[in-house]
């Protein structure tokens, strides 16, 4: 089936367009790593997603933005994924994907889709700093225990010397500094091993 | 060793993530001001609903810590002892040891 002849069909509202929205845009689209996780947070079904997309391209007659320009499919899961973006309910106080997609109608502003959410990447850092951090945690625990004496406790080297019992406030430098370097190689190697993994 | 004077140092540690979060520990190790080697750290062992756990050991830098009600000591001269040790575990009766981690909190 061509674009052209899918696009007619959810336009006439036929359950085979439809159903093939569900297939090809809504599941595949509530399983990406960055849609579910914001879908769990902002307690969005596919259902939610299915109903969202219906209303929007029936009954407000978006559908008829589509120029053709593009893959049908690509446009409406950009569309899907603008409204899970956007969906956070402390930013708007209702869910809302008006400012998220490139059609909307108001001006400069409506073309500035979302390309990522904050709060996925920051915890995505998060994660990998856990990760690095087990890692080195791995290769001496008191490299971890300096890493985590230094910068979350903020203890001088002369302090850490004495806690743990360090030859010298230099050699806690040293072994700080090597902490550091070490969790800096073992990002992309760990960031190569999640990509894989996922 | 010893402690900063004017400074109260605690180090969490977690457990791996488990399907049930009783499964789950928290432990916090902490080392009030001006600790020396005879002084006792706090050890509390909490389970994934923070309930305190009634009885168990953990095993931190190379010590098995006696927990009962949540709570436990660890001798400060020891912790440094085994800052080298990598085993962290929690040990219940009847359930399957659970290995953790040191975490940023």
């Amino acid at each position: 089936m061509t674009d052209k002849e899918w696009f007619e069909l959810v336009k006439s509202e036929t359950d085979e367009g439809w159903k093939l929205v569900w297939e090809r845009v809504i599941a595949p689209e509530s399983r990406s790593q960055r849609s579910a996780e914001l879908m769990r947070r902002y307690s969005i079904t596919d259902g939610d997603l299915m109903g969202m997309l219906y209303d929007e391209m029936i009954a407000r007659r978006k559908i008829d933005l589509y120029r053709g320009e593009g893959s049908f499919e690509g446009w409406l899961r950009r569309y899907v994924r603008g409204f899970i973006l956007n969906a956070d309910p402390n930013k708007h106080g209702e869910i809302s994907i008006e400012g998220a997609h490139a059609d909307a109608e108001s001006g400069d502003e409506a073309m500035a889709i979302p390309v990522n959410d904050r709060q996925v990447v920051m915890r995505e850092v998060w994660d990998m700093t856990h990760r690095c951090f087990q890692d080195l945690w791995s290769s001496d625990p008191e490299r971890a225990y300096i890493h985590i004496l230094k910068t979350r406790f903020h203890l001088s080297s002369e302090e850490i010397k004495d806690f743990l019992d360090v030859s010298s406030a230099a050699n806690v430098d040293q072994i700080f500094s090597r902490s550091v370097k070490y969790m800096r190689e073992a990002w992309p190697r760990l960031e190569r091993q999640r990509v894989h993994m996922g | 060793m010893r402690t900063p004077d004017d400074k109260r140092v605690t180090l969490t540690f977690y457990s791996y993530p488990t399907k049930r979060l009783t499964m789950r520990w928290k432990a916090k190790v902490t080392f009030e001001p001006g600790s020396v080697d005879d002084s006792l750290a706090t050890v509390t062992l909490v389970d994934g609903e923070e309930t305190p756990v009634p009885r168990a050991w953990f095993e931190v830098a190379g010590q098995r810590i006696d927990i009962r009600d949540g709570r436990g000591e660890l001798r400060c001269g020891d912790f440094v002892k085994g800052k080298h040790e990598t085993p962290i575990w929690v040990h219940r009766k009847g359930m399957l040891p659970i290995p953790g981690a040191l975490t940023f909190e």
